[in-house]
């Protein structure tokens, strides 16, 4: 039975931040405005753009001055003014206007501003699911222990036909560097991150869709303003604090599909995208080292946060000091090509197996891609993707890790244009 | 000559046991799964009736209904939509919509109706 | 290929164990891959069938509704040896009712109700009842619950299901079915319900359920705090107003959000006596108990009233401070 009428869903603040969208913001906020869901209000943060985005939305949603009262419980960047909608058709629409602060500080200031006790941050250019805030509250009231937190799938929209906010038709992207990142977000979503949820060991909710329970999140202090990776930062904060309270707790993941979004197609674009992750995922182990190897934390002390050391952060360094080695050998003509090539082919067919292995559980649940021939293509993609996709990310993450050292604490030009940390 | 009735809904369902009753009682329907395409087949073709959902794809039932009164003030429309709610019941018939049918409802009573709406017309 | 055993023979055993696993994983991409392609035919394959199957239950259907020269006797006996011979073809006509019973009322749905049993579906929707997996018995119970099928003793053990979405299901039968009593299964239940299972049986009640709207005040000593605190929410929300006198000893239970419930259900009962219950009791309320006592002077008081309380708000307490800053300027204003 659906529930879209019920009355006593708990209330949900969406906020969506927004710098220099003025683009396409206005066709975003009409495509938010039509999610099933009861009872909702969309808060939309004007971090200081540059362009026309305010003026824009003034024009379209017949903005005019909101007095609502609202305290600053976690400290910003000044709000120049809050509007609301005199129309009524847009009356749960809120558009605050503020100094620029960066995405985390936008957000801060909409929790400080939204009405409701669960927020829901996402990306503005989304194309949500219509039932996606009804699959994603759904943990927080079907769960005998706390929930602080609760994210979804993220899909790959390049190339779908969408009309209205919706996505009419899944296409797959035409483009092999979207296509790879279709695999490797597979990889990520269907693979990892339900095995993750299993364990209760989640560390990532991505920015780019996620629930929260809002007083969670102003207790232990909202995004954190001094990275680049606040997603995770975020929910790593907040279940270390959870964890100092010895409170039961946990975070709710749901393996729909729920949210579709534009990966990045042009590989300098993605460049920047990989070496943000890779500083954000950098800076927040920092922030925790206390955390990593500790058993008071449990499957985060003892397995997470090694693995995201490990296999997320220090991986891509390991695989070029191996290279590095490589070429060292070469110079000295001491490689002994059939070892060489023998090893080659282990991790190469390791690799194949666990994409193929996450297209089958693709193919045996969702089967997005309806379409015969893509899962040819997509199968020849996993093929290829190890040695034409894989060392440029390598290469992407290591330029992170010299940035980082270098102390470049920017999110780059491409200052969201809705590219968050979603596969990792 | 029959008379022909232009349906727009959007659920399959509903669409074929429309059709089917309607063929039944005598009547040509014509069927149109959005407000666009409503639209397009309203510029080239002559009605009797229209039988119109209120919530469909791309262009809603009232923009729709609007449409038809402007352009086409003689054509009949019955709604037939899943809201309960008074304040849209009330607007659609101030546009001048002929009836109004609340999902679920019972495709015998929707024929009675569409005959005395053709018969009053 | 003597020679190649030969070479093998003499590669040292990190070669060897290489060897191996590159044949391993290449015999596992080959049977995913397989299976990949075979799923994808199955599936496909499934899709068509599905569609033609869906077509010939239409037609049938809608005859059967509609036209008044059908055969019925005789075509239900040609459609239930042609086309329900497969559990796909008996699941997709029973998709294709549930769809028709859903739009439909009137003599039409009680037509749709009737094929059910004659085209003896429900017997095939039991049998799931009995054998199938937890999802097919979340399905089967709600095919009962939609048409209306009343075998209650059936549906009861699901009551207390391990799954969520089983116990969900077998709520809304028993609302769904009820003619009278709708709550009466509360009794059986042993475990305090979720958020989530509240919400489910507060829409049943109100959009589901057809009978005579049942009297909350019974569950209030239930032995479960959820069903109290729910019996109070919906007393209000029924405005089941003579019940006031029994849920305000509510007002001094020992758990915050009994009593904030309360509160709440009281104010917006318009119970004018609350405030000087609960006023003098401010300054050592728990922090959700306090917005709520504001909120009901917002309701029921005065601004004087509201004043008084605010050297008790903690400096510290900004969310309290918040609801009497909201609530001052809405006093201000009207």
């Amino acid at each position: 039975m659906a529930l879209l009428q019920s009355t006593s869903l708990p209330s949900i603040s969406i906020l969506a931040p927004a710098f220099n969208e003025e683009a396409n913001i206005v066709e975003n906020i009409r495509s938010l405005l039509t999610i099933n869901y009861p009872s909702y209000e969309i808060v939309i943060i004007n971090d200081g753009s540059k362009d026309e985005t305010l003026n824009r939305l003034i024009k379209s949603f017949h903005l005019v001055e909101d007095d609502a009262l609202h305290y600053n419980f976690i400290p910003t960047k000044e709000i120049k003014k809050v509007y609301k909608s005199k129309s009524k058709s847009f009356k749960n629409l809120k558009i605050i206007d503020k100094e620029n602060g960066g995405k985390a500080d936008a957000l801060n200031t909409g929790i400080n501003v939204c009405k409701h006790g669960i927020i829901c941050s996402i990306d503005v250019d989304c194309v949500l699911e219509s039932d996606a805030l009804l699959k994603l509250i759904k943990p927080f009231l079907n769960n005998k222990k706390k929930v602080i937190a609760s994210g979804g799938v993220i899909r790959i929209a390049n190339s779908c036909i969408i009309e209205d906010g919706k996505v009419i038709e899944v296409k797959l992207p035409n483009k092999f560097v979207a296509r790879a990142q279709v695999i490797e977000y597979f990889r990520a979503f269907l693979m990892g991150r339900m095995a993750w949820s299993r364990m209760d060991g989640l560390l990532l909710i991505s920015g780019a869709f996620g629930m929260f329970d809002k007083n969670t999140v102003m207790e232990a202090g909202g995004y954190n303003t001094n990275t680049v990776g606040e997603d995770m930062e975020l929910l790593v904060r907040m279940r270390k604090m959870m964890r100092a309270r010895n409170e039961a707790y946990t975070v709710g993941f749901i393996p729909d599909p729920l949210c579709w979004t534009e990966v990045p197609q042009d590989w300098k674009v993605l460049h920047r995208q990989r070496n943000r992750w890779t500083r954000g995922t950098a800076e927040t182990l920092w922030l925790h080292k206390a955390m990593i190897f500790n058993p008071e934390y449990k499957v985060l002390g003892m397995l997470s946060t090694p693995y995201w050391l490990f296999f997320e952060w220090l991986a891509p360094l390991i695989e070029f000091i191996g290279i590095i080695f490589f070429i060292v050998l070469l110079c000295l003509g001491q490689i002994e090509w059939l070892f060489a090539l023998s090893f080659f082919l282990v991790s190469y067919c390791f690799g194949i197996l666990y994409s193929v292995t996450a297209l089958l559980f693709e193919e045996y649940s969702f089967q997005q891609y309806k379409k015969t021939n893509y899962i040819y293509k997509l199968i020849i993609t996993a093929c290829l993707e190890p040695v034409l996709y894989h060392p440029f990310i390598l290469w992407a993450c290591l330029k992170g890790n010299i940035d980082l050292f270098r102390g470049r604490k920017s999110w780059g030009i491409m200052n969201r244009t809705g590219l968050r940390n979603a596969a990792k | 000559m029959k008379k022909k009735i232009l349906i727009i809904e959007d659920n399959p369902m509903i669409v074929k046991s429309l059709e089917f009753k309607l063929t039944k009682d005598g009547y040509q329907v014509v069927v149109a799964q959005d407000g666009r395409k409503a639209l397009k087949i309203l510029e080239t073709d002559a009605f009797q009736l229209v039988i119109t959902d209120l919530m469909l794809p791309f262009i809603n039932g009232i923009e729709l209904i609007e449409h038809i009164k402007n352009n086409i003030p003689e054509l009949p429309v019955i709604v037939l939509s899943t809201s309960k709610q008074e304040e849209i019941i009330m607007d659609a018939f101030k546009m001048g919509v002929n009836d109004f049918i609340t999902k679920p409802f019972s495709p015998n009573e929707l024929s009675l109706r569409v005959k005395r709406t053709i018969e009053n017309n | 290929m003597n020679s190649l055993e030969h070479i093998v023979n003499d590669w040292p055993w990190i070669l060897k164990l290489n060897a191996l696993f590159i044949v391993l994983f290449l015999v596992f991409i080959i049977m995913v891959i397989c299976s990949l392609v075979y799923l994808r035919i199955y599936k496909n394959q499934r899709e068509r069938h599905k569609i033609s199957y869906q077509e010939n239950a239409d037609e049938f259907l809608n005859n059967y509704m509609f036209n008044d020269d059908f055969d019925i006797k005789n075509e239900i006996e040609t459609f239930k040896s042609k086309h329900l011979n497969t559990p796909l073809k008996k699941k997709i006509t029973l998709r294709q009712i549930l769809i028709y019973n859903e739009n439909f009322k009137g003599e039409s749905s009680v037509l749709i109700k009737k094929v059910f049993q004659e085209l003896e579906l429900d017997q095939f929707v039991f049998n799931i009842l009995k054998k199938g997996s937890w999802y097919a018995k979340a399905r089967a119970i709600y095919v009962l619950s939609e048409l209306l099928v009343k075998e209650p003793r059936l549906v009861s053990p699901y009551l207390n299901a391990k799954h969520e979405e089983v116990r969900e299901q077998a709520i809304y039968y028993f609302l769904k079915t009820a003619t009278n009593n709708p709550l009466s299964f509360f009794k059986n239940l042993k475990t305090e319900l979720t958020l989530w299972e509240l919400v489910y049986i507060e829409d049943s009640i109100k959009y589901a359920y057809t009978g005579e709207t049942p009297d909350f005040s019974i569950w209030l000593d239930h032995h479960l705090i959820t069903i109290r605190i729910f019996s109070i929410k919906m007393i209000q929300q029924f405005n089941q107003f003579e019940n006031i006198p029994k849920i305000i000893p509510f007002l001094y239970h020992e758990n915050p959000h009994v009593r904030k419930e309360t509160i709440r259900a009281l104010y917006k009962l318009h119970y004018e006596a609350l405030l000087e219950k609960v006023i003098p009791s401010f300054k050592d309320e728990e922090e959700v108990v306090k917005s709520e006592i504001i909120k009901a002077i917002q309701a029921l008081g005065r601004i004087d009233q509201l004043k008084e309380l605010k050297s008790l708000i903690s400096n510290q307490d900004k969310r309290t401070e918040l609801t009497y800053l909201q609530v001052e300027k809405n006093f201000m204003i009207n």
